[in-house]
């Protein structure tokens, strides 16, 4: 099956700096895809030459079959909604959402019915003669939203539309826009750098570091089986113990670290520094009860209680960190926890040169 | 206490000073109106005899039209100019781009008299010799530092997104400046070419170097009927002058509201 | 090249400036420099060696600083006063500084030669008021003078500090109060520092402009009353003289581009401790 979206071997570099390496990423259509990654990861990047507002150093881009490599950014049929909303402050709601299908030169008997639709889509019909300035944050959000999709475009870019709102209507807003672009069938790139909201929004996400896609998989396969150090520990949280193999062989490994040795699958050599790591939830505050299980004594440095579940953090050092989940009312004494986990959810990574 | 007699200060201040800098203004409107030859202000009756002989003074209308000619030139070369430089200063990564700033808003700064001195020294020697270009000319230096000025400010709050999101809602680049950067940039570009219309009109020390027989700005004109002819004629034309500046700045305040042209 | 990148928009304007302000500058300055024959100093050792060049260099100087403190006095005070003042009234004093601020310098002139004659306004009130019994003699003497110029520059006083002050959290004098500060030490140490940007801004426009004044002084004191500005006039336009124009205007100009570089300087200083 063709992709939709098509992004083929596209870099960029800033003087000496390479902001986007050699990447690539195919869509279907109406899918939702999130570039994640941390500020300087080259998502905006993407984004900015996926809208045709830079052009990369090299690589091809075809959306529905066209190759809008070449394509100024009014002749690409993409809509964007930036972060800041970038709303036309001289303009009214009606007239913003209006904004790209005057640009087409579209009929004008055409338009008022369609921003009408997409005002009411929004929420927002009543709003249409008010200016810019006298909406609030998720408001303007809104008709920035309703502005992009005006034009019926092939694909929607979403530059961290919800980062300037707060927390509680950012959840709601997220549940809208999901709806939304669902509805209408939308194929979106979003922009984030928050992995919650990746999770909660996805259809898959590509994780980004340093100018690379480091993963691009669905939300449940990012968290279960992250590919690398660097997603493990931005999306999620983990417990990650570095050691050194003492024993392999038969895809089954034993890893000696400064809190034991601990028992995990997977193909290295002896003596290879690893790292290995599991999801909170996964473990047990109790001791490894048979060999399918491994775990260790944790010496506890806190608790933070979130309602319907405790964390506990360990007091570990040397780069390691611990982190386990367990229902609210688990009773937990004493300075020493001992904790498993399957075998089964453990994960192992070489060691990355550069501990952070 | 002490804060009531500051806020006293203050507000004595704030009427006195109302009071001295319209004084003047108010007794040039009494002095036309007043139908006594001498500077007087109208004891009881009003009389519009100064005002009918506006037309004998000669080369009034003329000089009216030619300064309005200079300005509005000047001004509209300087929106183009003015404006360019002033995104080359806002958005440019270039070294020395404050030094740009000042150098180009600088000759509001410096004494007219001097450039206008060196303006005509150095036109005689590049062979320009002619008095309505060399006019054109300077008043561009005139006005372009107000345009400048209130440009570089209206620019560094401009949000360039919005140029990019008319641009992926379907406007190539130059039609996405047209459409969203001038109106949104319309209070600076109508404030700063206000006032720097308004120099133009005013200005005397850079023109009366370049000014010839044929060709007198209105202050050269105005200055010359003080100087010979001391009736009440010449109140007359400074009340239309007065007129014609409130006018604009009422049209000024329709358009961008006052507060925000008493910010620049 | 690429690196000017978007500052290739700044090269009309620059080009322009350069070839019709800065070429001509330099060229007086060349020629104040030079006489009929060649290279020489002349020109300047002239100026600097006549008491009455100095004469007229002071009384240029001494006119900027009195004009400017006079506007100062007046100016400040009156600021705080438009800052507190609320809609309408806002609107209406803002209107009563733009419009003279905004009409022709030779209209207001004209309104003082009025006002200040024997029998003019000034000298009727004065006299109504039982403060003189003969008219005072105003018109063609130095407190002539100053009352006009101030008048003229008064709104370019007024005006800078006007909008600092407004940007003024007028919470910031309350938490001064809470901290302990009377009223006239929460006003000197923490809104005057505050407002030295909208000082620094309008003195350097008052006395810039004061000290190149030519209109209201060649109207209100007349020709024999010479500051270097019409040193400069009499120079070109009657006396034939390039030279001694040349170098007047020279000493003008370094003069103003030092007010200029001051003021650069301090308004660096005055951003810098908030």
């Amino acid at each position: 099956m063709e992709a939709h979206l098509d992004i083929a071997g596209v870099g960029k570099r800033f003087r000496q700096t390479v902001v986007l390496e050699d990447l690539s990423l195919a869509m279907r259509k109406g899918e939702f895809v999130s570039l994640l990654g941390p500020s300087g990861c080259g998502k905006t990047t993407l984004l900015r030459i996926l809208a045709g507002l830079l052009s990369p150093d090299g690589g091809r881009l075809h959306l529905a079959g066209r190759d809008i490599g070449r394509l100024p950014p009014h002749r690409r049929n993409i809509g964007v909604v930036f972060q800041n909303y970038a709303l036309f402050p001289h303009l009214t709601v009606f007239d913003n959402v209006a904004f790209g299908l005057r640009a087409r030169g579209t009929p004008r008997e055409e338009i008022a019915p369609r921003v009408r639709r997409l005002l009411d889509m929004v929420r927002l019909g009543p709003m249409a003669s008010r200016a810019i300035a006298q909406l609030s944050g998720g408001q303007q959000q809104r008709v920035a939203m309703a502005r992009a999709l005006a034009v019926n475009p092939e694909l929607i870019l979403l530059d961290e539309p919800l980062s300037a709102l707060d927390r509680k209507l950012r959840e709601t807003m997220q549940v809208e826009l999901r709806q939304l672009l669902r509805e209408l069938g939308m194929t979106a790139v979003f922009v984030t750098h928050d992995q919650e909201e990746a999770l909660a929004l996805s259809d898959r996400i590509a994780v980004m570091n340093a100018g690379r896609i480091e993963q691009l998989a669905t939300p449940a396969e990012i968290y279960a089986r992250p590919a690398s150090p660097f997603v493990l520990d931005f999306v999620g949280q983990s417990t990650a113990l570095h050691g050194e193999v003492v024993e392999a062989g038969d895809g089954r490994l034993s890893v000696q670290t400064a809190y034991g040795v601990l028992r995990a699958q997977g193909h290295f050599a002896k003596r290879a520094r690893v790292l290995v790591a599991v999801r909170p939830e996964r473990i047990a505050p109790r001791p490894a009860p048979d060999a399918e299980w491994t775990g260790i004594d944790l010496p506890l440095a806190a608790q933070t209680f979130l309602g319907s579940r405790r964390l506990l953090h360990g007091h570990l050092g040397g780069g390691d960190r611990a982190i386990v989940e367990l229902p609210a009312e688990t009773e937990i004494s004493g300075d020493m926890l001992p904790i498993s986990w399957r075998i089964t959810d453990t994960l192992v990574f070489p060691a990355p040169d550069v501990a952070e | 206490m002490t804060r009531g007699i500051g806020l006293a200060v203050a507000w004595f201040a704030l009427i006195g000073c109302i009071v001295f800098l319209l004084a003047p203004l108010v007794v040039t409107v009494g002095v036309s109106l007043s139908p006594s030859p001498v500077f007087q202000l109208p004891q009881g009756e009003i009389s519009w005899r100064w005002y009918e002989r506006l037309g004998r003074l000669d080369g009034l209308l003329d000089s009216v039209l030619l300064s309005l000619q200079i300005a509005a030139f000047a001004t509209a070369v300087s929106l183009v100019l003015g404006t360019m430089a002033a995104i080359a200063v806002v958005r440019g990564t270039f070294p020395g781009r404050e030094t740009l700033a000042t150098f180009l808003v600088s000759p509001l700064m410096l004494p007219g008299l001097v450039i206008g001195i060196a303006m005509l020294q150095c036109f005689r020697a590049l062979g320009l010799r002619d008095a309505l270009p060399s006019l054109l000319i300077a008043h561009v230096i005139v006005v372009l530092p107000f345009v400048m000025r209130t440009l570089t400010a209206g620019l560094s709050l401009f949000d360039f997104s919005l140029l990019d999101a008319a641009r992926t809602l379907g406007l190539s680049y130059p039609k996405a400046v047209i459409r969203v950067m001038v109106p949104v940039l319309a209070p600076s570009f109508i404030t700063g070419g206000l006032f720097g219309f308004l120099a133009s009109l005013d200005n005397y020390p850079i023109s009366i170097f370049l000014t010839d027989v044929y060709h007198r700005t209105l202050p050269i004109q105005l200055l010359q009927y003080l100087g010979e002819s001391p009736d009440p004629t010449v109140a007359a034309v400074s009340t239309l002058i007065i007129a014609m500046t409130a006018l604009l700045l009422i049209v000024g305040d329709r358009l961008v509201g006052l507060n925000r042209m008493a910010g620049v | 090249m690429t690196r000017l990148g978007i500052g290739w928009l700044a090269v009309p304007a620059c080009v322009f400036c350069l070839l019709v302000f800065a070429l001509p500058l330099a060229l007086l300055l060349l020629e104040s420099l030079r006489d009929g024959q060649g290279w020489t100093l002349d020109g300047y050792r002239n100026f600097l060696g006549s008491a009455y060049s100095w004469q007229v260099t002071t009384r240029t100087l001494r006119l900027a600083v009195l004009t400017t403190l006079i506007c100062i006095i007046i100016g400040y005070p009156a600021a705080f006063a438009l800052a507190r003042a609320r809609g309408v009234w806002q609107a209406l004093f803002v209107a009563a500084l733009l419009l003279p601020l905004s009409l022709s310098v030779i209209v207001k002139a004209f309104g003082w030669t009025v006002l200040l004659r024997s029998n003019g306004v000034v000298n009727r009130l004065l006299m109504a008021s039982g403060l003189t019994d003969a008219p005072m003699r105003l018109i063609f003497t130095e407190t002539g003078l100053l009352i006009g110029i101030a008048n003229i520059f008064l709104p370019f006083m007024v005006l800078p500090i006007f909008s600092v002050i407004r940007q003024i959290d007028p919470r910031l004098t309350d938490a001064a109060a809470t901290l302990g500060a009377g009223p006239i030490h929460g006003f000197t140490r923490v809104v005057v520092p505050l407002t030295m940007p909208g000082v620094v801004a309008g003195v350097t426009l008052v006395f810039s402009m004061s000290i190149a004044a030519y209109v209201i002084p060649t109207l209100l004191m007349g020709d024999r009353y010479q500051t270097l500005s019409t040193t400069i006039a009499t120079s070109f336009l009657y006396l034939q003289d390039p030279q001694r124009g040349s170098v007047a205007g020279v000493v003008l100009l370094v003069l103003s581009l030092l007010v200029v570089g001051a003021s650069v300087v301090l308004a660096r200083k005055v951003r810098a401790t908030p």
